[in-house]
C-alpha cells in the first residue's frame, strides 16, 4: 500500500498555493459587479469549455460517480451516456441557454423579472438559493472524506481538513470573483482532465477490461450491464431530466453562458461541453467500477442491505461506506508522487465546484433577493458587498451541514433531490418563459412552489411522511409533472395583464 | 440487448468517450491561453475606462 509521501504533501501545497496566488491576482481587474460575476462577458470558447468543465466536474461529481459506479456497475454509465446526449441538444438548439444568453440578464431570477414580474424574481431567487445551498451541503464533507481516505490521516482530523479546505476557497473567491473562478478553473481543467484520463488508461492496464467485465459479471450478474434491468425506465427518465437540468437550467452552468462573448459562443460552447459532460460521469463511473473489482480481487467483504451496495471492509481494516471506495482504491495502486498528483488534480476539482457554487448562490441572495427587497441595498457597491458577505456567510453554513448531516442514500440521489427543489419549478417556468407566450406570472410562481414539493423525495422527509415506498426519482417526476400541469392551469387561468404581454414581447427570444 | 452487445457497447462508448476528451482537452489547454489574454484585455480597458470616468 502506498503511502502519502513527503513529495506527495509538497506537490499539494505547491498547487494551494499557487491558487491563492491567483485570487490575489485577480483582484486586481475587478473594477465593478459585471467583472465580479460575469467576468465582464469575456470569455471566448476555450476558456468557456474549460470553466464549464472545471466548474462542473469537480470531486463531488468524481465521488458520487465513482459511487454510483461501485453500487451500479457498468450500468451506471448510462448516466453520462445520458448527460452527453443531452448536452449536445442543448447545444445544437440552443434551448433556454440562447435566450437567456439574448437577454443579457446576470442571474436566472433576473430573467423571471424581465418576463414576469418582481415577485416571482425574489420567489425564483429564494428557491434557487435554498435548493442550491442545501445542495452544496455535502460537498465540503465528501471533499474531506477524499482527503482523509487517500492520505490515510485519522478520520478524527475530518473536520480539520473541511475547515482547511474551505477557508481556502473562500479567500480567493472573495478576492476575486469570477475572474478568480476562471483562471483557477483553467489551471483545474488542465490538471483535471491529464490526470483523469490518465489515471482511466492506468487502471485498465493494471486491471485488464475484460478482467473487469469478467469479475462484475460473475459477481453482480449480468443485469449489472442493462440499465433498464439495474435501475429501471424511470430511474433513466429521471437522468434525462437530470441531464438537462445540469446543462441549460443549473445556475453554475448557465452563468457560463451569461458569460460568454456572444450567442454563437454560448452554443459551440455547450456543443463541444457535451463530451466533458459525458465524460465527468463516465470516466468516475468507471473508476468506481475499477475499485469494485480491486476489492474483489484483494479478498475484500462487500457489504449490503436490502436497499442494495453500501460499502466495503478490505481484510484487517473496518467496514467504510461506498463513497469511500475511490480513495481506497487510489490509495492502494498509485505510486509516490503520482498519489500527490492525483490528490492536487481532486483538490482542483474540489475548490473549483466551491468557488462557483458559493459566488452564484450568493449572488443571487445580493441580487435577485436582497436588492429588489431593500432599494437602498440595490446599488452595484452593495450587491458586491453582500455577495461576498454571503460568500463567508454559505461558507459556513456548509462547514456545520458537513459536520452534522449524514446522507441515507447515495450522494446522486441527495444531490437530485435537493436541486430538484429549484430546478423541477425553474426548467418549467424558464422553458414557458421563453417559448410559451400565454405563461403568466401567476403559472411562474405556482410552478415554483410546485418544485418545493420535491423536497419529499429527501430519506429523512421521506421515512417521516411513510412514502418510503417510492425512489426519488419517482417523486422527483411526479414534482415535474405536477409544476408544468399548475403552469399550465395557473397561466390559463389568470392570465397577466396586457402591459406585461407587451413586456413579453420584448424578451421574446425571437425578438432580442 | 444480450450481454455481448452490452459489453461491446460500453466498451465503444468508454474508448470513444475518452478519445473525444482527449482531443477536446489539448485544443481548450492550448486556446484557452489566448482566450485568458483576451480577458484580461478586455477587463483592463474595462479598468482603464473607469478611472478615466
Amino acid at each position: 500500500m502506498t503511502t502519502f509521501g513527503a513529495l506527495d504533501t509538497t506537490i499539494v501545497v505547491v498547487y494551494l498555493a499557487l491558487s491563492v496566488g491567483v485570487g490575489l491576482i485577480a483582484n486586481r481587474f475587478i473594477t465593478g459587479l459585471s467583472g465580479y460575476l460575469v467576468a465582464g462577458r469575456s470569455l471566448g470558447t476555450a476558456l468557456s469549455i474549460a470553466t464549464m468543465t472545471g466548474s462542473e466536474l469537480g470531486l463531488i461529481t468524481v465521488m458520487y460517480q465513482a459511487q454510483k459506479g461501485f453500487t451500479g456497475g457498468f450500468a451506471a454509465l448510462h448516466i453520462g451516456l445520458i448527460a452527453g446526449i443531452v448536452t449536445l441538444a442543448v447545444g445544437l438548439t440552443g434551448f433556454i441557454v440562447v435566450g437567456l444568453r439574448r437577454s443579457e440578464v446576470m442571474t436566472i431570477p433576473e430573467y423571471y423579472e424581465r418576463r414576469f414580474d418582481k415577485e416571482t424574481r425574489v420567489l425564483g431567487g429564494i428557491l434557487l438559493a435554498l435548493g442550491g445551498i442545501l445542495n452544496m451541503g455535502l460537498f465540503l464533507q465528501v471533499g474531506s472524506q477524499f482527503v482523509v481516505g487517500v492520505t490515510g490521516i485519522d478520520g478524527n482530523l475530518l473536520s480539520a481538513v473541511m475547515v482547511g479546505l474551505l477557508l481556502l476557497v473562500l479567500f480567493y473567491t472573495v478576492m476575486g470573483g469570477m475572474v478568480s473562478v476562471v483562471l483557477t478553473d483553467y489551471v483545474q481543467f488542465v490538471v483535471l482532465s491529464l490526470g483523469l484520463i490518465a489515471l482511466v488508461l492506468v487502471t485498465i492496464n493494471t486491471l485488464g477490461f475484460d478482467h473487469i467485465v469478467e469479475v462484475m459479471r460473475t459477481t453482480r450478474g449480468e443485469e449489472s450491464f442493462d440499465p433498464t434491468a439495474e435501475f429501471g425506465g424511470s430511474y433513466i427518465a429521471w437522468m434525462g431530466v437530470m441531464g438537462l437540468v445540469s446543462c441549460a437550467v443549473w445556475p453554475t452552468a448557465v452563468t457560463r453562458a451569461l458569460a460568454s462573448k456572444n450567442v454563437s459562443v454560448v452554443k459551440r460552447q455547450f456543443s463541444f461541453s457535451a463530451i466533458s459532460f459525458m465524460i465527468r460521469f463516465l470516466l468516475p463511473c468507471f473508476l468506481g467500477i475499477a475499485a469494485f473489482v480491486f476489492i474483489s480481487d484483494a479478498g475484500g467483504l462487500i457489504l449490503s442491505d436490502t436497499s442494495g451496495i453500501t460499502g466495503f471492509q478490505l481484510e484487517g481494516g473496518e467496514a467504510q461506506s461506498s463513497i469511500m471506495a475511490l480513495p481506497t482504491f487510489f490509495r492502494q495502486v498509485l505510486p509516490v508522487g503520482v498519489l500527490g498528483l492525483l490528490t492536487a488534480a481532486m483538490l482542483a476539482a474540489f475548490m473549483s465546484t466551491h468557488d462557483s457554487y458559493l459566488l452564484c448562490w450568493s449572488s443571487v441572495i445580493a441580487r435577485d433577493i436582497i436588492a429588489p427587497l431593500i432599494p437602498s441595498q440595490s446599488s452595484p457597491e452593495k450587491q458586491l458587498k453582500w455577495t461576498r458577505v454571503f460568500i463567508v456567510l454559505i461558507g459556513i453554513y456548509v462547514l456545520f451541514w458537513g459536520l452534522f448531516y449524514h446522507p441515507s442514500q447515495d450522494v446522486w440521489e441527495y444531490l437530485g433531490i435537493t436541486g430538484a427543489v429549484y430546478f423541477t419549478g425553474a426548467i418549467v417556468v424558464l422553458s414557458a418563459g421563453l417559448y410559451w407566450p400565454k405563461a403568466s406570472s401567476m403559472g411562474a410562481r405556482l410552478s415554483l412552489y410546485a418544485g418545493l414539493s420535491a423536497i419529499v423525495g429527501l430519506g429523512p422527509v421521506k421515512r417521516a411522511l411513510g412514502l418510503d415506498a417510492y425512489t426519488a426519482p419517482q417523486i422527483g417526476l411526479c414534482t415535474l409533472a405536477f409544476a408544468i400541469f399548475v403552469m399550465v392551469v395557473g397561466s390559463l387561468a389568470f392570465p397577466d395583464p396586457p402591459s406585461l404581454s407587451e413586456e413579453l414581447t420584448a424578451t421574446d427570444p425571437e425578438s432580442l | 440487448m444480450s450481454f455481448e452487445t452490452w459489453v461491446q457497447f460500453w466498451k465503444v462508448t468508454l474508448y470513444g468517450g475518452l478519445g473525444l476528451f482527449a482531443a477536446l482537452s489539448i485544443w481548450v489547454i492550448f486556446a484557452g491561453v489566448g482566450d485568458i489574454r483576451d480577458m484580461f484585455d478586455a477587463l483592463r480597458a474595462e479598468r482603464d475606462k473607469g478611472g478615466k470616468d
